[in-house]
Protein backbone atom coordinates (compact mmCIF):
# COMPACT_ATOMS: atom_id res chain seq x y z
CA UNK A 1 0.00 0.00 0.00
CA UNK A 2 3.35 1.92 -0.37
CA UNK A 3 2.61 2.40 -3.68
CA UNK A 4 1.57 5.84 -5.39
CA UNK A 5 -2.26 6.83 -6.47
CA UNK A 6 -3.17 5.33 -9.85
CA UNK A 7 -0.92 2.62 -9.79
CA UNK A 8 -2.45 -0.76 -10.22
CA UNK A 9 -0.49 -4.10 -9.35
CA UNK A 10 -0.71 -7.12 -12.08
CA UNK A 11 -1.65 -5.16 -15.16
CA UNK A 12 1.82 -4.74 -16.87
CA UNK A 13 1.61 -0.99 -16.24
CA UNK A 14 4.70 1.26 -16.83
CA UNK A 15 5.27 2.53 -13.03
CA UNK A 16 5.22 5.80 -14.02
CA UNK A 17 1.79 6.51 -13.61
CA UNK A 18 1.28 10.40 -13.95
CA UNK A 19 0.71 11.99 -10.64
CA UNK A 20 -2.63 14.25 -9.92
CA UNK A 21 -1.10 17.07 -11.03
CA UNK A 22 0.22 16.20 -14.24
CA UNK A 23 -0.15 17.94 -17.93
CA UNK A 24 -3.02 16.72 -19.88
CA UNK A 25 -0.96 15.67 -22.45
CA UNK A 26 2.15 12.88 -22.46
CA UNK A 27 5.60 14.56 -23.30
CA UNK A 28 6.05 12.33 -26.69
CA UNK A 29 9.55 14.02 -27.60
CA UNK A 30 11.68 11.45 -26.67
CA UNK A 31 9.40 8.72 -28.06
CA UNK A 32 11.00 6.13 -30.73
CA UNK A 33 7.50 4.88 -30.97
CA UNK A 34 4.29 6.51 -32.70
CA UNK A 35 1.54 6.06 -31.19
CA UNK A 36 3.25 6.01 -27.52
CA UNK A 37 1.78 3.12 -25.48
CA UNK A 38 -0.55 3.55 -23.86
CA UNK A 39 -1.15 3.50 -19.74
CA UNK A 40 -4.22 2.68 -18.05
CA UNK A 41 -4.60 5.91 -16.09
CA UNK A 42 -3.79 7.88 -19.28
CA UNK A 43 -6.03 6.00 -21.39
CA UNK A 44 -8.87 8.89 -20.89
CA UNK A 45 -6.58 11.28 -22.59
CA UNK A 46 -5.88 9.10 -25.58
CA UNK A 47 -9.04 10.38 -27.54
CA UNK A 48 -8.23 13.55 -26.58
CA UNK A 49 -5.04 13.51 -27.88
CA UNK A 50 -5.02 15.02 -31.73
CA UNK A 51 -2.42 12.78 -32.67
CA UNK A 52 -3.97 9.70 -31.90
CA UNK A 53 -7.26 10.71 -33.31
CA UNK A 54 -6.09 11.55 -36.28
CA UNK A 55 -4.42 8.27 -36.94
CA UNK A 56 -7.74 6.52 -35.80
CA UNK A 57 -9.80 8.67 -38.10
CA UNK A 58 -7.10 8.12 -40.93
CA UNK A 59 -7.02 4.30 -40.51
CA UNK A 60 -10.48 4.30 -40.41
CA UNK A 61 -11.12 5.84 -43.99
CA UNK A 62 -8.66 3.48 -45.28
CA UNK A 63 -11.04 0.86 -44.20
CA UNK A 64 -13.63 2.32 -45.42
CA UNK A 65 -12.08 2.68 -49.20
CA UNK A 66 -10.67 -0.98 -48.62
CA UNK A 67 -14.29 -1.62 -48.26
CA UNK A 68 -15.88 0.50 -50.75
CA UNK A 69 -13.27 -1.10 -53.29
CA UNK A 70 -14.17 -4.44 -52.53
CA UNK A 71 -18.58 -3.98 -53.08
CA UNK A 72 -17.46 -2.05 -56.51
CA UNK A 73 -15.51 -4.66 -57.20
CA UNK A 74 -18.07 -7.49 -56.86
CA UNK A 75 -20.46 -5.46 -58.36
CA UNK A 76 -18.51 -5.24 -61.57
CA UNK A 77 -17.85 -8.55 -61.67
CA UNK A 78 -21.85 -9.42 -61.87
CA UNK A 79 -22.81 -6.77 -63.86
CA UNK A 80 -19.65 -7.24 -66.75
CA UNK A 81 -20.90 -3.38 -68.18
CA UNK A 82 -17.04 -2.57 -69.18
CA UNK A 83 -16.96 -5.70 -71.01
CA UNK A 84 -19.54 -5.75 -73.15
CA UNK A 85 -17.56 -3.67 -75.95
CA UNK A 86 -15.08 -6.60 -76.24
CA UNK A 87 -17.81 -9.24 -77.09
CA UNK A 88 -18.94 -6.67 -80.13
CA UNK A 89 -15.13 -6.37 -81.23
CA UNK A 90 -15.43 -8.57 -83.88
CA UNK A 91 -14.85 -8.40 -87.87
CA UNK A 92 -16.11 -9.46 -90.89
CA UNK A 93 -13.67 -12.48 -91.15
CA UNK A 94 -14.38 -13.76 -87.62
CA UNK A 95 -17.91 -13.91 -88.26
CA UNK A 96 -17.45 -15.94 -91.39
CA UNK A 97 -14.81 -18.22 -89.77
CA UNK A 98 -17.10 -18.87 -86.82
CA UNK A 99 -20.03 -19.49 -88.49
CA UNK A 100 -18.34 -22.05 -90.89
CA UNK A 101 -17.24 -23.41 -87.77
CA UNK A 102 -20.56 -24.03 -86.08
CA UNK A 103 -21.72 -25.65 -88.86
CA UNK A 104 -18.68 -27.56 -89.68
CA UNK A 105 -16.25 -28.20 -86.07
CA UNK A 106 -15.36 -31.17 -86.78
CA UNK A 107 -11.63 -30.26 -88.07
CA UNK A 108 -11.03 -27.56 -85.35
CA UNK A 109 -7.94 -28.94 -83.15
CA UNK A 110 -7.52 -25.94 -80.35
CA UNK A 111 -10.76 -24.80 -78.63
CA UNK A 112 -8.88 -22.85 -75.94
CA UNK A 113 -10.22 -19.48 -75.53
CA UNK A 114 -6.75 -17.03 -75.18
CA UNK A 115 -5.87 -14.75 -72.25
CA UNK A 116 -3.82 -12.02 -72.33
CA UNK A 117 -2.51 -9.54 -70.08
CA UNK A 118 -5.49 -7.64 -70.40
CA UNK A 119 -8.05 -10.43 -69.56
CA UNK A 120 -9.80 -12.17 -72.88
CA UNK A 121 -8.50 -11.78 -76.08
CA UNK A 122 -10.75 -9.75 -77.99
CA UNK A 123 -12.15 -12.09 -80.50
CA UNK A 124 -10.91 -10.39 -83.73
CA UNK A 125 -7.59 -12.03 -82.71
CA UNK A 126 -9.12 -15.55 -81.30
CA UNK A 127 -11.66 -17.48 -83.25
CA UNK A 128 -12.13 -19.20 -79.64
CA UNK A 129 -13.46 -16.01 -77.95
CA UNK A 130 -17.13 -15.82 -77.65
CA UNK A 131 -18.68 -13.03 -78.93
CA UNK A 132 -22.34 -11.22 -78.66
CA UNK A 133 -23.12 -10.24 -82.08
CA UNK A 134 -23.61 -13.58 -83.57
CA UNK A 135 -26.63 -14.62 -80.93
CA UNK A 136 -28.17 -11.24 -81.51
CA UNK A 137 -28.27 -11.15 -85.16
CA UNK A 138 -29.16 -14.69 -85.03
CA UNK A 139 -31.95 -13.95 -82.65
CA UNK A 140 -33.20 -11.28 -84.48
CA UNK A 141 -33.24 -12.70 -88.61
CA UNK A 142 -34.81 -15.79 -86.69
CA UNK A 143 -37.79 -14.13 -85.47
CA UNK A 144 -37.93 -12.36 -89.03
CA UNK A 145 -37.19 -15.90 -90.67
CA UNK A 146 -40.15 -17.05 -88.49
CA UNK A 147 -42.22 -14.67 -89.64
CA UNK A 148 -41.87 -15.34 -93.12
CA UNK A 149 -42.36 -19.00 -92.75
CA UNK A 150 -45.79 -18.00 -91.27
CA UNK A 151 -46.38 -15.69 -94.43
CA UNK A 152 -45.56 -18.74 -97.06
CA UNK A 153 -48.09 -20.91 -95.22
CA UNK A 154 -50.75 -17.46 -95.04
CA UNK A 155 -51.13 -17.72 -90.99
CA UNK A 156 -48.72 -14.63 -90.65
CA UNK A 157 -50.15 -12.39 -87.57
CA UNK A 158 -47.97 -9.75 -86.09
CA UNK A 159 -48.82 -10.62 -82.87
CA UNK A 160 -46.51 -14.08 -84.26
CA UNK A 161 -43.68 -12.48 -84.38
CA UNK A 162 -43.58 -10.60 -80.62
CA UNK A 163 -45.03 -14.03 -79.64
CA UNK A 164 -41.89 -15.58 -81.08
CA UNK A 165 -39.42 -12.89 -80.10
CA UNK A 166 -40.26 -12.50 -76.05
CA UNK A 167 -40.94 -17.26 -75.92
CA UNK A 168 -37.01 -16.97 -77.70
CA UNK A 169 -35.73 -14.90 -74.97
CA UNK A 170 -37.65 -16.90 -72.30
CA UNK A 171 -35.67 -20.37 -73.26
CA UNK A 172 -32.62 -18.53 -73.43
CA UNK A 173 -32.88 -17.07 -70.05
CA UNK A 174 -34.33 -20.91 -68.88
CA UNK A 175 -31.10 -22.37 -70.59
CA UNK A 176 -28.62 -19.68 -69.34
CA UNK A 177 -29.85 -20.11 -65.72
CA UNK A 178 -30.05 -24.31 -66.08
CA UNK A 179 -26.46 -24.04 -67.51
CA UNK A 180 -25.06 -22.07 -64.72
CA UNK A 181 -27.36 -23.88 -61.74
CA UNK A 182 -24.91 -27.18 -63.44
CA UNK A 183 -21.73 -25.15 -63.19
CA UNK A 184 -22.42 -24.38 -59.38
CA UNK A 185 -23.82 -27.73 -58.37
CA UNK A 186 -20.82 -29.69 -59.60
CA UNK A 187 -18.42 -26.55 -58.31
CA UNK A 188 -16.68 -26.21 -61.58
CA UNK A 189 -14.34 -23.56 -61.02
CA UNK A 190 -13.75 -21.30 -64.25
CA UNK A 191 -13.32 -18.23 -66.12
CA UNK A 192 -16.40 -18.58 -67.94
CA UNK A 193 -19.04 -15.15 -67.22
CA UNK A 194 -22.46 -14.46 -67.28
CA UNK A 195 -22.09 -13.18 -70.83
CA UNK A 196 -20.04 -16.15 -71.72
CA UNK A 197 -22.30 -18.61 -71.43
CA UNK A 198 -25.32 -16.26 -72.99
CA UNK A 199 -23.01 -16.39 -75.95
CA UNK A 200 -22.87 -19.98 -76.20
CA UNK A 201 -26.44 -20.79 -75.46
CA UNK A 202 -26.80 -18.23 -78.67
CA UNK A 203 -24.84 -19.98 -80.94
CA UNK A 204 -27.69 -22.25 -81.67
CA UNK A 205 -29.65 -19.60 -83.34
CA UNK A 206 -27.33 -20.09 -86.73
CA UNK A 207 -28.64 -23.80 -86.33
CA UNK A 208 -32.07 -23.25 -86.30
CA UNK A 209 -32.00 -20.45 -88.87
CA UNK A 210 -30.32 -22.62 -91.46
CA UNK A 211 -32.62 -25.44 -90.36
CA UNK A 212 -35.68 -23.30 -91.03
CA UNK A 213 -34.14 -21.91 -94.27
CA UNK A 214 -33.84 -24.64 -95.66
CA UNK A 215 -37.19 -26.26 -95.27
CA UNK A 216 -38.11 -22.99 -97.29
CA UNK A 217 -36.77 -24.19 -100.13
CA UNK A 218 -37.14 -27.93 -100.00
CA UNK A 219 -39.52 -28.60 -97.80
CA UNK A 220 -39.82 -31.17 -94.87
CA UNK A 221 -37.77 -34.28 -95.50
CA UNK A 222 -34.61 -31.02 -95.66
CA UNK A 223 -35.61 -29.67 -92.82
CA UNK A 224 -35.12 -32.87 -90.79
CA UNK A 225 -32.05 -33.87 -92.39
CA UNK A 226 -30.71 -30.09 -91.96
CA UNK A 227 -31.65 -30.24 -88.36
CA UNK A 228 -30.29 -33.58 -87.25
CA UNK A 229 -26.93 -32.42 -89.16
CA UNK A 230 -26.62 -29.06 -87.59
CA UNK A 231 -28.09 -30.17 -84.08
CA UNK A 232 -25.32 -32.74 -84.23
CA UNK A 233 -22.75 -30.17 -85.06
CA UNK A 234 -24.17 -27.46 -82.81
CA UNK A 235 -23.60 -30.53 -80.12
CA UNK A 236 -19.68 -31.44 -81.27
CA UNK A 237 -18.98 -27.49 -80.76
CA UNK A 238 -20.45 -26.93 -77.57
CA UNK A 239 -19.15 -30.23 -75.94
CA UNK A 240 -15.22 -28.73 -77.07
CA UNK A 241 -16.18 -25.40 -76.46
CA UNK A 242 -17.40 -26.05 -72.61
CA UNK A 243 -14.48 -28.87 -72.11
CA UNK A 244 -12.10 -26.01 -71.34
CA UNK A 245 -13.75 -25.71 -68.22
CA UNK A 246 -11.51 -28.35 -66.48
CA UNK A 247 -8.58 -25.73 -66.88
CA UNK A 248 -7.65 -22.61 -65.24
CA UNK A 249 -6.50 -20.42 -67.47
CA UNK A 250 -2.67 -19.87 -66.44
CA UNK A 251 -2.63 -23.71 -65.52
CA UNK A 252 -2.17 -24.38 -69.30
CA UNK A 253 0.58 -24.93 -70.79
CA UNK A 254 1.57 -22.44 -73.20
CA UNK A 255 0.92 -24.22 -76.34
CA UNK A 256 -2.69 -23.89 -75.44
CA UNK A 257 -2.22 -19.72 -74.55
CA UNK A 258 -3.21 -17.54 -77.17
CA UNK A 259 0.21 -16.08 -78.45
CA UNK A 260 -1.35 -12.32 -78.38
CA UNK B 1 -30.77 46.91 -68.04
CA UNK B 2 -33.71 48.83 -70.35
CA UNK B 3 -32.48 47.52 -73.39
CA UNK B 4 -33.07 43.81 -72.74
CA UNK B 5 -35.45 41.75 -74.38
CA UNK B 6 -36.62 38.53 -74.63
CA UNK B 7 -34.46 37.18 -76.92
CA UNK B 8 -31.20 38.62 -76.14
CA UNK B 9 -29.96 35.75 -73.97
CA UNK B 10 -29.32 33.83 -77.66
CA UNK B 11 -25.83 33.99 -77.86
CA UNK B 12 -22.81 35.63 -76.05
CA UNK B 13 -20.91 38.32 -77.75
CA UNK B 14 -17.25 39.03 -77.94
CA UNK B 15 -18.32 42.28 -75.09
CA UNK B 16 -19.72 39.71 -73.13
CA UNK B 17 -16.88 37.59 -73.14
CA UNK B 18 -14.01 39.83 -72.57
CA UNK B 19 -15.59 41.18 -69.04
CA UNK B 20 -14.72 38.16 -67.10
CA UNK B 21 -11.08 37.89 -67.64
CA UNK B 22 -11.03 41.60 -67.03
CA UNK B 23 -12.25 40.56 -63.89
CA UNK B 24 -10.05 37.77 -62.63
CA UNK B 25 -7.28 39.93 -61.50
CA UNK B 26 -8.30 42.46 -59.37
CA UNK B 27 -10.73 41.78 -56.94
CA UNK B 28 -11.97 45.89 -56.63
CA UNK B 29 -13.30 45.93 -60.30
CA UNK B 30 -16.87 46.79 -60.62
CA UNK B 31 -19.10 43.81 -61.08
CA UNK B 32 -21.39 45.93 -63.36
CA UNK B 33 -21.53 44.82 -67.16
CA UNK B 34 -23.94 45.14 -69.29
CA UNK B 35 -27.16 42.56 -69.29
CA UNK B 36 -27.83 44.18 -72.25
CA UNK B 37 -26.07 42.55 -75.20
CA UNK B 38 -27.12 42.37 -78.84
CA UNK B 39 -27.99 39.05 -79.99
CA UNK B 40 -26.79 38.01 -83.48
CA UNK B 41 -24.98 34.20 -84.49
CA UNK B 42 -22.34 33.81 -86.67
CA UNK B 43 -24.77 34.86 -89.86
CA UNK B 44 -25.76 37.99 -88.51
CA UNK B 45 -29.67 37.16 -88.58
CA UNK B 46 -31.95 38.50 -85.51
CA UNK B 47 -32.59 35.41 -82.31
CA UNK B 48 -35.04 33.17 -83.64
CA UNK B 49 -37.45 33.72 -81.09
CA UNK B 50 -38.62 36.75 -81.94
CA UNK B 51 -39.80 35.82 -85.32
CA UNK B 52 -43.48 35.09 -86.40
CA UNK B 53 -44.60 31.25 -86.12
CA UNK B 54 -45.38 31.16 -89.90
CA UNK B 55 -41.78 31.31 -90.69
CA UNK B 56 -40.79 28.72 -88.28
CA UNK B 57 -42.69 26.50 -89.52
CA UNK B 58 -41.37 27.26 -92.48
CA UNK B 59 -38.27 27.27 -92.26
CA UNK B 60 -38.27 23.71 -90.54
CA UNK B 61 -40.71 22.46 -92.98
CA UNK B 62 -38.16 23.75 -95.95
CA UNK B 63 -35.22 21.68 -94.03
CA UNK B 64 -37.35 18.33 -93.79
CA UNK B 65 -38.53 18.61 -97.71
CA UNK B 66 -34.31 19.33 -98.59
CA UNK B 67 -33.98 16.25 -96.89
CA UNK B 68 -36.05 14.28 -98.31
CA UNK B 69 -34.84 15.67 -102.45
CA UNK B 70 -31.30 14.23 -100.86
CA UNK B 71 -32.63 10.93 -99.94
CA UNK B 72 -34.69 10.69 -103.34
CA UNK B 73 -31.04 12.03 -104.99
CA UNK B 74 -28.47 10.62 -102.80
CA UNK B 75 -25.34 11.96 -103.22
CA UNK B 76 -22.10 11.08 -101.58
CA UNK B 77 -20.25 14.41 -100.38
CA UNK B 78 -24.32 15.49 -98.93
CA UNK B 79 -23.79 15.55 -95.43
CA UNK B 80 -26.89 17.69 -94.58
CA UNK B 81 -28.67 14.75 -93.08
CA UNK B 82 -25.72 14.14 -90.86
CA UNK B 83 -24.88 17.68 -89.57
CA UNK B 84 -28.54 18.97 -89.17
CA UNK B 85 -30.26 15.90 -88.37
CA UNK B 86 -33.62 16.19 -86.95
CA UNK B 87 -36.70 13.81 -86.07
CA UNK B 88 -39.44 15.28 -87.30
CA UNK B 89 -38.73 14.06 -90.56
CA UNK B 90 -38.58 10.48 -89.61
CA UNK B 91 -41.74 11.24 -87.41
CA UNK B 92 -43.79 12.15 -90.41
CA UNK B 93 -42.52 9.40 -92.69
CA UNK B 94 -43.85 6.93 -89.56
CA UNK B 95 -46.83 8.17 -89.33
CA UNK B 96 -47.74 8.01 -92.85
CA UNK B 97 -46.54 4.73 -93.10
CA UNK B 98 -48.46 3.41 -90.26
CA UNK B 99 -51.74 4.99 -91.69
CA UNK B 100 -51.29 3.45 -94.86
CA UNK B 101 -50.34 0.58 -93.36
CA UNK B 102 -52.69 -0.77 -90.55
CA UNK B 103 -55.54 -2.89 -91.66
CA UNK B 104 -59.30 -1.39 -90.87
CA UNK B 105 -61.20 -3.77 -88.52
CA UNK B 106 -64.31 -3.83 -90.55
CA UNK B 107 -61.97 -5.13 -93.67
CA UNK B 108 -60.98 -8.37 -92.59
CA UNK B 109 -63.83 -10.99 -90.55
CA UNK B 110 -60.73 -11.82 -88.45
CA UNK B 111 -58.66 -8.49 -86.99
CA UNK B 112 -55.97 -11.26 -85.94
CA UNK B 113 -54.40 -10.91 -89.08
CA UNK B 114 -54.25 -6.93 -89.08
CA UNK B 115 -51.36 -4.88 -88.64
CA UNK B 116 -52.22 -2.61 -85.97
CA UNK B 117 -51.09 1.20 -86.45
CA UNK B 118 -48.62 0.34 -83.20
CA UNK B 119 -46.74 -2.88 -84.76
CA UNK B 120 -45.62 -0.16 -87.43
CA UNK B 121 -44.60 2.60 -85.34
CA UNK B 122 -42.61 0.15 -82.78
CA UNK B 123 -41.52 -1.49 -85.84
CA UNK B 124 -39.53 1.73 -87.29
CA UNK B 125 -38.28 3.07 -84.38
CA UNK B 126 -37.43 0.07 -82.02
CA UNK B 127 -35.58 -1.32 -85.40
CA UNK B 128 -33.88 1.94 -85.83
CA UNK B 129 -32.73 1.55 -82.41
CA UNK B 130 -31.36 -1.50 -82.68
CA UNK B 131 -29.80 -0.78 -86.04
CA UNK B 132 -27.82 2.06 -84.40
CA UNK B 133 -27.04 0.33 -80.97
CA UNK B 134 -25.67 -2.29 -83.25
CA UNK B 135 -23.68 0.13 -85.37
CA UNK B 136 -22.54 1.94 -82.28
CA UNK B 137 -21.31 -0.99 -80.56
CA UNK B 138 -19.22 -2.09 -83.79
CA UNK B 139 -17.49 1.17 -83.28
CA UNK B 140 -19.13 3.18 -86.04
CA UNK B 141 -18.19 6.93 -85.66
CA UNK B 142 -21.67 8.34 -86.33
CA UNK B 143 -23.87 9.57 -82.94
CA UNK B 144 -27.14 7.73 -81.89
CA UNK B 145 -29.44 10.20 -83.24
CA UNK B 146 -27.98 11.04 -86.47
CA UNK B 147 -28.10 7.57 -87.47
CA UNK B 148 -31.62 7.30 -86.77
CA UNK B 149 -32.48 10.38 -88.36
CA UNK B 150 -31.13 8.73 -91.30
CA UNK B 151 -32.66 5.51 -91.01
CA UNK B 152 -35.83 7.57 -90.45
CA UNK B 153 -35.32 9.56 -94.01
CA UNK B 154 -34.58 6.71 -96.19
CA UNK B 155 -37.66 5.36 -95.12
CA UNK B 156 -38.93 7.86 -98.30
CA UNK B 157 -38.61 5.44 -101.00
CA UNK B 158 -40.42 3.11 -99.26
CA UNK B 159 -43.49 4.98 -98.18
CA UNK B 160 -43.90 6.33 -101.80
CA UNK B 161 -44.05 2.60 -103.41
CA UNK B 162 -46.28 1.87 -100.61
CA UNK B 163 -48.40 5.21 -101.87
CA UNK B 164 -48.30 4.23 -105.23
CA UNK B 165 -49.39 -0.05 -104.48
CA UNK B 166 -52.19 0.85 -102.74
CA UNK B 167 -53.61 3.58 -105.62
CA UNK B 168 -52.80 0.38 -108.23
CA UNK B 169 -54.43 -1.74 -105.99
CA UNK B 170 -57.83 -0.03 -105.98
CA UNK B 171 -57.74 -0.29 -109.52
CA UNK B 172 -59.82 -3.47 -110.33
CA UNK B 173 -58.08 -4.46 -113.50
CA UNK B 174 -54.66 -4.39 -112.28
CA UNK B 175 -55.45 -7.51 -110.26
CA UNK B 176 -54.16 -10.14 -112.27
CA UNK B 177 -50.70 -8.65 -112.61
CA UNK B 178 -50.61 -7.10 -109.03
CA UNK B 179 -47.71 -9.76 -107.69
CA UNK B 180 -45.56 -8.96 -110.81
CA UNK B 181 -46.00 -4.98 -109.69
CA UNK B 182 -45.79 -6.08 -106.18
CA UNK B 183 -42.17 -7.26 -106.26
CA UNK B 184 -41.38 -4.60 -109.31
CA UNK B 185 -42.00 -1.96 -106.96
CA UNK B 186 -40.95 -3.03 -103.44
CA UNK B 187 -38.22 -4.86 -104.72
CA UNK B 188 -37.12 -0.89 -106.27
CA UNK B 189 -37.97 0.99 -103.40
CA UNK B 190 -35.85 -1.52 -101.29
CA UNK B 191 -32.60 -1.28 -103.43
CA UNK B 192 -33.18 2.57 -103.39
CA UNK B 193 -33.53 2.96 -99.72
CA UNK B 194 -30.58 0.76 -98.58
CA UNK B 195 -28.39 2.15 -101.52
CA UNK B 196 -29.64 5.76 -100.33
CA UNK B 197 -28.88 4.99 -96.59
CA UNK B 198 -25.69 3.14 -97.42
CA UNK B 199 -24.48 6.32 -98.93
CA UNK B 200 -24.57 8.36 -96.12
CA UNK B 201 -23.28 5.90 -93.89
CA UNK B 202 -20.60 4.01 -95.36
CA UNK B 203 -17.82 6.80 -94.34
CA UNK B 204 -18.54 5.93 -91.05
CA UNK B 205 -18.57 2.71 -90.16
CA UNK B 206 -15.74 1.16 -89.16
CA UNK B 207 -13.90 -0.37 -92.21
CA UNK B 208 -13.33 -4.44 -91.22
CA UNK B 209 -16.66 -4.54 -89.88
CA UNK B 210 -18.72 -3.05 -92.89
CA UNK B 211 -21.00 -6.11 -93.46
CA UNK B 212 -21.40 -6.77 -89.97
CA UNK B 213 -23.12 -3.14 -89.77
CA UNK B 214 -24.98 -3.34 -93.08
CA UNK B 215 -26.81 -6.78 -92.05
CA UNK B 216 -29.15 -5.65 -89.76
CA UNK B 217 -29.74 -2.53 -91.48
CA UNK B 218 -30.88 -4.19 -94.61
CA UNK B 219 -33.42 -6.72 -92.28
CA UNK B 220 -34.77 -3.64 -90.97
CA UNK B 221 -35.72 -2.30 -94.57
CA UNK B 222 -36.62 -5.59 -95.44
CA UNK B 223 -38.84 -6.06 -92.98
CA UNK B 224 -40.81 -3.14 -93.60
CA UNK B 225 -40.37 -3.63 -97.43
CA UNK B 226 -42.68 -7.48 -96.39
CA UNK B 227 -45.00 -5.25 -94.46
CA UNK B 228 -46.19 -3.46 -97.62
CA UNK B 229 -46.10 -6.42 -99.55
CA UNK B 230 -48.76 -7.71 -97.73
CA UNK B 231 -51.09 -5.22 -98.37
CA UNK B 232 -54.33 -6.34 -100.20
CA UNK B 233 -56.61 -3.47 -99.82
CA UNK B 234 -57.01 -0.27 -102.23
CA UNK B 235 -56.66 2.74 -100.84
CA UNK B 236 -60.57 3.83 -102.28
Amino acid sequence: MAQGPGQHQGYGVPASAPPPNAPLFQDTSGLTQFPPPPSMAAAQHLINNPMVSAAAVQYGSEFAQQGQAYVNKGINRLLAITNLKTYFAVDTSYVLKKLSLLLFPYTHRNWMVGYGESGRTSPKDDINAPDLYIPVMGLVTFVLLNGVVLGTQSRFTPEALGVAGSSLLAWLAAEVLLLWLCLYLLAVTSQLRWLDIISFCGYKYVSMIVSVGLSLVGGSTVYYCALGYTALAITYFMVYSYLQLHYEPNSLPLCYRSRV
Amino acid sequence: MSGWKAGDLATPTENAKKEPSQMEGSEEAAVSGNIFIETHDDEGEIGTLDEPISVTLARDVKAILTKFVHVLLPVRSNKALLHDWDLWGPLCLCLTLSLLLHGRSTDHSDDKNTIHFVHVFLLVWGGAGVVTLNSQLLKGKVSFFQSVCTLGYCLLPLTLALLVLRILLSIDSLTPAIIFIKLALVGGALTWSIWASLGFLYDYLAVDRRALAIYPLVLFYLSIGCLIATQKSGLF
